[in-house]
């Protein structure tokens, strides 16, 4: 894995709004813009094999650990589920409601035995954006960008969306052209919309209506116990960009469980997008060579454990309230913010493993799940260890390398 | 290698259709929405009863009132819109809830805009509901911070 240097397009702005990437140029907390023209990651295709195949055995992995806490009933109480989320996560699991989509986030380093390690920092399975970069933005770089050494990338990511949503208009909806609504919250970043707007066009793509609309104005309808939009139609099928957790905690919650609607991504992804299933997957697979250590709060490693540890908040977002867990107290680390509100719900601990250090870029690998697929990366790089909204996102390209 | 050969961006031509739809549930695409025209802002407050919904007037808008509908403006006043709304129902949706005006304080005449106006706010264009349904139980955390993770 390497950090090269490459001209920038002399019309990069203009081809990325042309393919609807609008905040390409938000500067980031360095001044920066939050697209890296100019830079690029490079990889050999042996090491795309390897984060590929470890993305495959960590969502594996994930479903198992998924299937078999529904299957027992035994919810550990670090996801700190409601009884009605529970219910919830279980009556999805068990009607079998497709997912689109999902993020890991890796580290991803150079071993001393030429191979890489790579753990696992979290999975984003609800809610992930970075999604349109990855999927469009990075690979028209690779097209049209000088001297790139060999044009392949680590990206199907566009064509897999599309074959699972028509799979989901077909296995699902059960007719031609379902209609979907496109929901995100009316304040939310232009990048949350810019996502959305991106999702939109997949479905589209694959079979799909949509019907974009803003997650507020989906109303209830007590007389028929349905959600419907803002001319009172049902709303049969819906693809939020708002966290489960924040929906069951609004007024409408408690009507999710008895509304047909089905929800993209489903319930049942609380239980992967919340920080806790990472202690879960350590003591389910401890020693997994792509899991970094976890424990839960009363679980916390004494201080005679010879590695350092980092506290998460277990819903936490953009980095925010990750501490370097010491002995007597903890310390936010650089790149980290303090956010009140993810305080309340508790936190997990992990293995510190920082990031590789590129020239003082510290590069994150974004390894997306489609289906049930690895369908291609993306990578942000940050000056601080930890990767928020100050980050840049960086295309990447593989070579092909000949076996020694 | 990893990826198939195109990509079919239908980003623009769908999403210009899409976002229009979702303007409004009420009323054709087409149909003319209508807006009130006060003499001040405490006017139009004091109709809807949220600032939000109450926006100045600028010039070219007053000069395309003046000729249009023939309201007057009196001299030493800054006029204001109100919401828009479908002149078969004077209510709005905002922020989940639906408004309807006192009714007092339209001191001006009623503007009808009968193009797809971009003054129509996103979400303030009325629709006819009923009373089962209710709106605004989804999106309270919306703003403060990133659904994205």
């Amino acid at each position: 894995m390497l950090r090269k240097i490459f001209k920038k397009r002399d019309d990069y702005r203009q081809r990325l709004n042309e393919i609807g990437f609008q905040y390409h140029s938000v500067l980031s907390g360095d001044g920066e813009e939050y697209w890296a023209e100019g830079a690029a990651y490079e990889f050999t295709l042996e090491r795309i094999e390897q984060i590929e195949a470890a993305s495959a055995n960590l969502h594996e992995m994930c479903l198992e650990t998924v299937g078999d806490i529904i299957e027992s009933g035994n919810y550990p109480e670090g996801f700190r589920l409601s009884d009605q989320s529970k219910r919830l996560i279980e009556h999805s699991w068990r009607n079998g409601n497709l997912h689109i989509y999902g993020r890991f986030d890796l580290l991803v380093e150079p071993d001393s035995a030429g191979g890489a390690t790579i753990k696992l920092y979290e999975y984003n399975a609800d809610t992930p954006t970075a999604l349109l970069e990855a999927a469009v933005a990075q690979w028209q770089w690779l097209e049209e960008a000088e001297d790139v050494p060999h044009r392949d990338q680590f990206n199907s990511i566009h064509e897999k969306l599309v074959a699972r949503w028509h799979q989901a208009a077909k296995s699902q909806a059960g007719f031609d052209n379902p209609m979907l609504y496109v929901l995100a919250a009316r304040e939310g970043p232009y990048e949350d919309w810019g996502n959305v707007e991106y999702i939109a066009d997949t479905a589209v793509q694959g079979g799909w209506r949509v019907h974009i609309e803003e997650i507020e104005n989906v109303g209830y309808d007590s007389l028929n116990g349905t959600f419907v939009d803002a001319a009172e139609m049902p709303v049969e099928y819906a693809f939020k960009l708002y966290p489960w957790e924040w929906m069951m905690e609004e007024s409408f919650g408690a009507r999710v469980i008895d509304c047909p609607t089905q929800w993209f991504e489903p319930p049942w992804k609380m239980l992967l997008s919340n920080k806790a299933i990472l202690p879960v997957l350590w003591q389910r697979y401890p020693e997994h060579p792509n899991l970094l250590p976890a424990f839960f709060e009363d679980e916390k490693p004494s201080a005679s454990y010879r590695h350092m540890f980092v506290k998460k908040p277990i819903l936490g977002r953009e980095g925010a309230n990750i501490q370097l867990a010491g002995t007597f107290s903890d310390t936010l680390i650089n790149g980290s913010h303090q956010a009140p509100e993810y305080d309340r719900d508790g936190y997990i601990y992990q293995e510190y493993a920082p990031l590789p250090d590129f020239s003082g870029r510290h590069p994150v690998v974004g390894s997306w799940i489609v289906g049930d697929e690895p369908a291609g990366i993306g990578i942000r790089e940050d000056a601080a260890v930890i990767t928020g909204n100050g980050s840049h996102f960086v295309p990447h390209y593989f070579v092909i390398e000949e076996k020694k | 290698m990893k990826k198939s050969k195109s990509i079919m961006l239908l980003i623009a031509p769908v999403l210009s259709t899409l976002l229009f739809n979702a303007c409004g549930g009420g009323g054709g695409a087409d149909e003319s929405t209508t807006r009130d025209v006060y003499q001040s802002k405490e006017d139009c407050i004091k109709d809807w009863g949220d600032e939000e919904l109450c926006s100045e007037m600028n010039d070219e808008d007053s000069d395309e009132y003046r000729r249009s509908s023939g309201g007057v403006i009196l001299a030493g006043y800054r006029p204001f819109w109100g919401p828009s709304y479908y002149p078969s129902d004077r209510t709005v949706l905002y922020k989940g809830r639906t408004i309807s005006p006192a009714g007092k304080s339209t001191t001006l005449r009623p503007f009808t805009v009968t193009s797809r106006s971009s003054s129509a706010a996103r979400s303030s264009v009325s629709s006819p509901r009923s009373s089962s349904t209710s709106y605004g139980g989804f999106g309270s955390r919306s703003g403060s911070t990133s659904s994205g993770s």
